[in-house]
C-alpha cells in the first residue's frame, strides 16, 4: 500500500531522511516513532506528497504521490497545527472540502456533529487549539480518505475525545480498510492502536516491528539452578539481557514461548517464571546500545 | 480518471476572494475617488479653470491614479502569494488533490481578474459621464479607449512582475522589496555604471548617457509620465510580451519550487550566489557613486568601492541566512573583491581602446563642441542644432580632441569647479561618437579653442542673434543686473535696427578670452519677436559699440548700473577679510568688517568706479575683493577682478 523505497531528503542543509525503507500495508496503522528531529514530519510530508524527496520512491498502490492529483484525492494530511482558511468556518471550510474530495460523506459529517461539540458557524481560529484539532479530525473523517496522514494527532487532545477519535480510526480501518500512519514522540500514546510501529532516529528507520509478533516472541524468565550450569548455556540462547540477584538470574530472551520452555528444561531449574513484559521493555531490550539512546521516546 | 472541471475549482476561487477580494475593492473605490467622482465634484463646483489642465482621464488626480497602479498589484500578488511563503498554508495547499498548474492558474488567473474588472467599470462610468457631464470637448473617446487599455495593461505588467519575484523568493516582505527594486534596476543600473565608468574611463560622457532617456527603461519611472505621453506602441508590445514570458517563468518556478522553501529568503539554491554578488555589486557601485561624487578623490573612491562591496555582500548574507552573524565565510568575498580589482584594473588599461578614440576627419559629417551636453540636446529657440560644419572648424575640434587625449594625465586631475568639455561627432555613416573632457581651469588650451570659438560659424551657433533677421524683433527690453531698478525698452523700428547691429558689431568683435572672462554682464537683453519667441543675450562690459550706441540715444543711464548709483565702493584684500561674513546675509556687518581693514580701499571718484565696474566678475577666489554698497547699505554685492584686468589705480594703492 504504501512504500518508501530508499528515501533521501534534505531539509534547511540537513539530511532529515536518509534511506528510509518502510512498508505500510492496506488496513494498518502504522505508528511512526522518533525524538524530536527524528525526520517524522519530513517523511510524513513525503508520503502526503506535499514535499518531494530528493531521492528514491514513495508509491502508494503502486503509483508514485508527489503531483498526483487523482491519488491525492483519497490520502488526507492531517499536519500537526491544523491550517484552515481565515475567517472560514467549520462550514465553510465543509463546503471547500466537498469540493476538492470527491469521496466527501455530507451525511457523515453531519453525524459527526454528535461526536465533536463544535459549532459549525464560528470562526475556526478563534477556536483554541484542541478545538480546532477537532475540526480538522471531522473533516479529514468527513472525506472518507483511504489514507490517513497524522503528525503528532493527539497532542492537546483531552483523553475523552482522544478515546472518541481512536475509536472513529478503528472503525474506518475495520469497515473500509483504510490505511493509517501516525506519528508520535511516544509510544504509550499509539501502541493501543498501532498493529506496526517503526523507530526514526536521526533520519533512518531503526527498526520496524509487528506489535503482535513482539509480544509473543519476546519472554522475561525468571530461573534458579540447584546445580549452577556452566557459562555456555547462556550462549545457546538468544538472550537479550540478563542479570542475576543472589541465586536467581533474571533473563529477557526471544523465541518461540514453547522452545524457551523446553530450553530451560534441560537444566532442572528448581524456579522457572514467564513474567509479562511491557512493550516499552521490549523496545528497550530489544534494541540493545541504540534503545537508551531513545529511551525518552518509549516514557 | 480526471474529472472534466478539474482546472476550475469554484470553491477554491470562492476562498481567493473571500481573503483577498479587499484589494480589488480599495483599487475599485481608489479609482472610483480619482475619476468619476472627481469628474463629478469639478463638474458641481464649475471648476472651469481647471479644466484646461484636462488633457485626457488620466489628467484627474495622475498621482492618485499611479499610486494604485504602482501599488495594488504588488499588493495583489503579495497576498495572493502568501500562502506560498507560509509553511502551515503551503503545506496544506499542496496537500490537497489540486495540480500546482491549476493552483497557479486559479490564484493569477483571480489576481488578473482584480485588476481587470474595477478598470472595466471605472472605464465604463468614465464614458456615461463623459456625455452626461457634457465633456466630449475634453476626453475624445479615443483616450478613454487609451486610458482603458494602459490602466489595464501597466497594473497587469507590475502584478506579474510581482508574481514572479514572489516564486523565486519565499518571503512576503522580500517579495515587495524585490519587485520594485527590478523594476528600478534597468535605469539604475545603468546610472550606477555611468558614474562609475566615468571615473575610470578617460573621455566617457555620463552626462550624455544620463541624459539619453535611461529613465524610461524602467517601468516605475516610465509611467510617471502616462498623462502627458501614454505609452509607445513599443511599450505596450513589451510589456504584453513580457507578462506571457514572466507567466510561463512564474509557472515553470512554481512547478519547481520546493514546499519548504517557504519562509527562506530565496526559494531556490542557484539564486543565492546571483543575488549575493548582484547585491554586493550594487551597493559596491552606489557607495563607489556617492563617495567619489561628494568627495571627488580617487582614495575616497576606492573607500567607497571596499565599503559597498563588504556592506552589500555580507548584508545579502545576511538576508539570506536570517541571522547577521555571517562573519566567517569570507573567501567568496575575496574572490569577488579579486575580480572587481582586475577588472578596474583592464579599465585602467583601456583595454576596449575607447580612451584612444578619435574619429577620422572624412568620416565626420558635423561635430557640436561646448561646455553642456544640453546644448547638443537642445536646439536652440530658432530651432538650429549647434553643429559645427565647416572642414576648417572640424579640424581644429579633432587637434583639440587628440590633445585632450594625450594629456589625459593633466585632464584627469580633476577638480569640482573645473569646466566640462563636450565632443559630439555625428558621422557619415550615421554613427555617433561622444566624449566628455574635464579641463581644469588652469590648463591652457586656449591656442587650441580660440580659432573654434572665435569662427564665424560657432558665433553664429551660439549667438543666435547673429543669424537672425532683424525686422522680426518687435522690441528690446533692457534690464540691469544690479540690485537696483533699472531698465529701458527700444520699440521703434530703426533703432531696434540699429542696436542690433551695434550689438552684431560687439558679438563679431569678441575674442576668446573675453568670451570666457566671465566678466559680469551689465545687463540682460531679451528680444521679443513677432511670433512671441523670445531672444536673450547678456550685454558684457566689452560690448563697445552697443555702449556707444545707447550713449547717443541717451539711453545709458537707464538702461545700467553707474557710478551714480553706488553709494560706496571698497575694495580689500581678501586675506584681510573674514571669510565667514560672505555668507551672511548681514549688509551691515560685511560693510563695517571693510571700513575697520586699514588696507581697505575707498573708491570715490566717479571715473574709477566705473572702470571697477567695467572690471569685475562673479566672485570665487581672486587676490581682492569689491564691495558694491547701494541705495544706503540696503543692498550689497560682493565681486571680483577679473583675471589681470585690476585698474591701474588699484594695482598702484596696494603696491606701495
Amino acid at each position: 500500500m504504501i512504500e518508501c523505497k530508499k528515501v533521501y531528503k534534505k531539509y534547511e542543509g540537513n539530511e532529515a531522511v536518509q534511506a528510509v525503507d518502510l512498508q505500510v500495508k492496506q488496513g494498518s496503522i502504522y505508528g511512526l516513532l522518533g525524538s524530536n528531529g527524528a525526520g517524522k514530519t519530513t517523511l510524513l510530508k513525503i508520503v502526503a506528497g506535499i514535499l518531494k524527496q530528493d531521492k528514491g520512491d514513495v508509491l502508494i498502490h503502486g503509483t508514485p504521490v508527489f503531483e498526483n492529483v487523482d491519488m491525492k484525492k483519497k490520502i488526507i494530511f492531517l499536519p500537526d497545527t491544523p491550517y484552515f482558511f481565515s475567517q472560514y468556518t467549520l462550514r465553510t471550510m465543509a463546503s471547500f472540502y466537498s469540493s476538492i474530495f470527491p469521496d466527501w460523506n455530507e451525511e457523515r459529517f453531519q453525524n459527526l456533529q454528535g461526536i465533536f461539540e463544535i459549532e459549525m458557524d464560528k470562526k475556526l481560529h478563534k477556536f483554541s487549539k484542541g478545538m480546532r484539532r477537532q475540526a480538522a479530525f471531522w473533516l479529514a473523517f468527513s472525506a472518507m480518505p483511504d489514507v490517513l496522514i497524522m503528525d503528532e494527532p493527539f497532542d492537546g487532545l483531552d483523553p475523552v475525545i482522544r478515546k472518541k477519535i481512536k475509536n472513529l480510526m478503528i472503525q474506518d480501518v475495520a469497515e473500509r480498510e483504510m490505511t493509517v500512519l501516525i506519528s508520535s514522540h511516544n509510544l504509550r500514546e499509539v501502541e493501543d492502536i498501532c498493529d506496526h510501529v517503526g523507530i526514526l532516529h536521526k533520519g533512518s528507520v531503526l527498526l520496524e516491528k509487528d506489535l503482535d509478533d513482539l509480544k509473543s516472541d519476546v519472554h522475561k524468565i525468571q530461573v534458579a539452578f540447584k546445580n549452577e550450569p556452566r557459562e555456555e548455556w547462556l550462549q545457546e540462547m538468544k538472550i537479550l539481557h540478563y542479570e542475576r540477584r543472589g541465586s536467581v538470574w533474571l533473563c529477557v530472551v526471544r523465541g518461540k514461548e514453547s522452545e524457551v520452555e523446553s530450553h530451560f528444561d534441560t537444566y532442572n531449574p528448581i524456579i522457572f517464571d514467564m513474567l509479562p513484559l511491557t512493550l516499552e521493555e521490549i523496545f528497550i531490550y530489544e534494541m540493545g546500545e541504540v534503545g537508551y539512546a531513545i529511551e525518552n521516546i518509549l516514557v | 480518471m480526471p474529472s472534466k472541471t478539474s482546472w476550475f475549482n469554484k470553491e477554491i476561487c470562492m476562498q481567493i476572494f473571500r481573503n483577498m477580494g479587499w484589494i480589488g475593492i480599495v483599487y475599485f473605490l481608489g479609482l472610483v475617488f480619482a475619476l468619476p467622482l472627481k469628474m463629478l465634484m469639478m463638474h458641481t463646483n464649475d471648476e472651469y479653470i481647471y479644466y484646461q489642465e484636462i488633457k485626457n482621464p488620466f489628467s484627474y488626480l495622475f498621482e492618485i491614479q499611479y499610486g494604485l497602479m504602482l501599488i495594488i498589484p504588488v499588493l495583489l500578488a503579495i497576498f495572493l502569494f502568501l500562502y506560498v511563503h507560509l509553511k502551515d498554508s503551503a503545506d496544506f495547499l499542496h496537500s490537497l488533490p489540486i495540480s500546482r498548474k491549476v493552483l497557479f492558474n486559479h490564484y493569477v488567473g483571480m489576481g488578473v481578474a482584480f485588476l481587470t474588472i474595477p478598470v472595466l467599470v471605472i472605464s465604463c462610468s468614465v464614458f456615461i459621464f463623459r456625455s452626461v457631464l457634457d465633456l466630449g470637448m475634453l476626453i475624445s473617446i479615443e483616450e478613454i479607449l487609451i486610458w482603458t487599455g494602459i490602466t489595464w495593461l501597466f497594473p497587469l505588467f507590475i502584478f506579474f512582475c510581482a508574481v514572479f519575484v514572489g516564486m523565486i523568493t519565499g518571503m512576503a516582505i522580500l517579495q515587495g522589496v524585490l519587485t520594485y527594486l527590478l523594476l528600478l534596476f534597468p535605469t539604475g543600473i545603468l546610472v550606477l555604471g555611468a558614474f562609475n565608468i566615468k571615473d575610470f574611463v578617460h573621455g566617457f560622457s555620463y552626462e550624455y548617457y544620463l541624459s539619453s532617456k535611461i529613465e524610461t527603461y524602467s517601468p516605475i519611472l516610465y509611467g510617471a509620465s502616462f498623462e502627458n505621453r501614454g505609452m509607445s506602441i513599443f511599450a505596450a508590445l513589451l510589456y504584453s510580451g513580457l507578462i506571457v514570458v514572466l507567466y510561463f517563468a512564474s509557472l515553470w518556478l512554481y512547478k519547481k519550487r520546493h514546499t519548504e522553501a517557504a519562509s527562506s529568503a530565496m526559494a531556490f539554491r542557484a539564486i543565492k550566489p546571483i543575488f549575493i554578488y548582484g547585491v554586493a555589486l550594487c551597493v559596491m557601485l552606489f557607495c563607489g557613486m556617492y563617495f567619489g561624487e561628494t568627495q571627488n578623490s580617487r582614495g575616497w573612491l576606492i573607500f567607497g568601492y571596499i565599503a559597498g562591496s563588504l556592506l552589500g555582500y555580507f548584508g545579502a548574507k545576511m538576508i539570506i541566512e536570517k541571522t547577521w552573524r555571517v562573519f566567517g565565510e569570507y573567501k567568496r568575498y575575496l574572490y569577488f573583491a579579486g575580480s572587481v580589482g582586475l577588472i578596474l584594473v583592464l579599465f585602467q588599461f583601456d583595454f576596449t581602446g575607447f580612451e584612444k578614440k578619435v574619429p577620422e576627419f572624412n568620416e565626420i559629417k558635423q561635430v557640436y563642441i561646448g561646455n553642456s551636453i544640453y546644448g547638443y540636446a537642445d536646439s536652440d529657440e530658432l530651432g538650429q542644432t549647434n553643429y559645427l560644419k565647416k572642414s576648417e572648424n572640424i579640424q581644429n575640434v579633432l587637434a583639440l580632441h587628440k590633445t585632450l587625449i594625450n594629456e589625459e594625465v593633466k585632464t584627469r586631475k580633476e577638480n569640482r569647479y573645473d569646466d566640462n568639455l563636450f565632443f559630439f561627432y555625428e558621422l557619415e555613416n550615421g554613427k555617433k561618437l561622444v566624449r566628455q573632457y574635464n579641463v581644469p581651469k588652469n590648463h591652457s588650451l586656449t591656442h587650441l579653442l580660440k580659432p573654434i570659438y572665435e569662427s564665424k560659424e560657432y558665433k553664429e551657433l551660439i549667438y543666435p542673434i547673429l543669424s537672425l533677421d532683424a525686422t522680426k524683433v518687435d522690441k528690446i527690453a533692457i534690464s540691469s543686473n544690479a540690485p537696483v531698478n533699472k531698465g529701458a525698452s527700444i520699440t521703434e523700428q530703426k533703432q531696434i535696427l540699429d542696436s542690433i547691429a551695434a550689438l552684431r558689431e560687439d558679438l563679431r568683435a569678441e575674442t576668446y578670452e573675453e568670451m570666457m572672462d566671465e566678466s559680469r554682464g551689465y545687463s540682460g537683453i531679451e528680444l521679443l519677436l513677432n511670433n512671441d519667441k523670445r531672444l536673450y543675450i547678456e550685454w558684457m562690459p566689452d560690448y563697445e559699440n552697443f555702449e556707444r550706441w545707447l550713449k547717443q540715444n541717451n539711453m545709458i543711464e537707464k538702461s545700467r548700473v553707474t557710478a551714480d548709483d553706488l553709494y560706496q565702493v571698497w575694495i580689500a584684500p581678501r586675506k584681510d577679510i573674514d571669510q565667514n561674513l560672505f555668507h551672511s546675509y548681514s549688509n551691515e556687518e560685511l560693510i563695517k568688517e571693510f571700513k575697520s581693514k586699514n588696507s581697505v580701499l575707498k573708491v570715490k571718484d566717479k571715473q574709477e568706479i566705473e572702470m571697477v565696474l567695467e572690471n569685475s566678475k562673479w566672485p570665487s577666489d581672486g587676490e581682492y575683493v569689491i564691495l558694491f554698497v547701494y541705495e544706503n547699505g540696503n543692498s550689497v554685492e560682493l565681486m571680483d577682478f577679473i583675471h589681470n584686468k585690476m585698474p591701474d589705480f588699484v594695482m598702484d594703492h596696494f603696491e606701495k
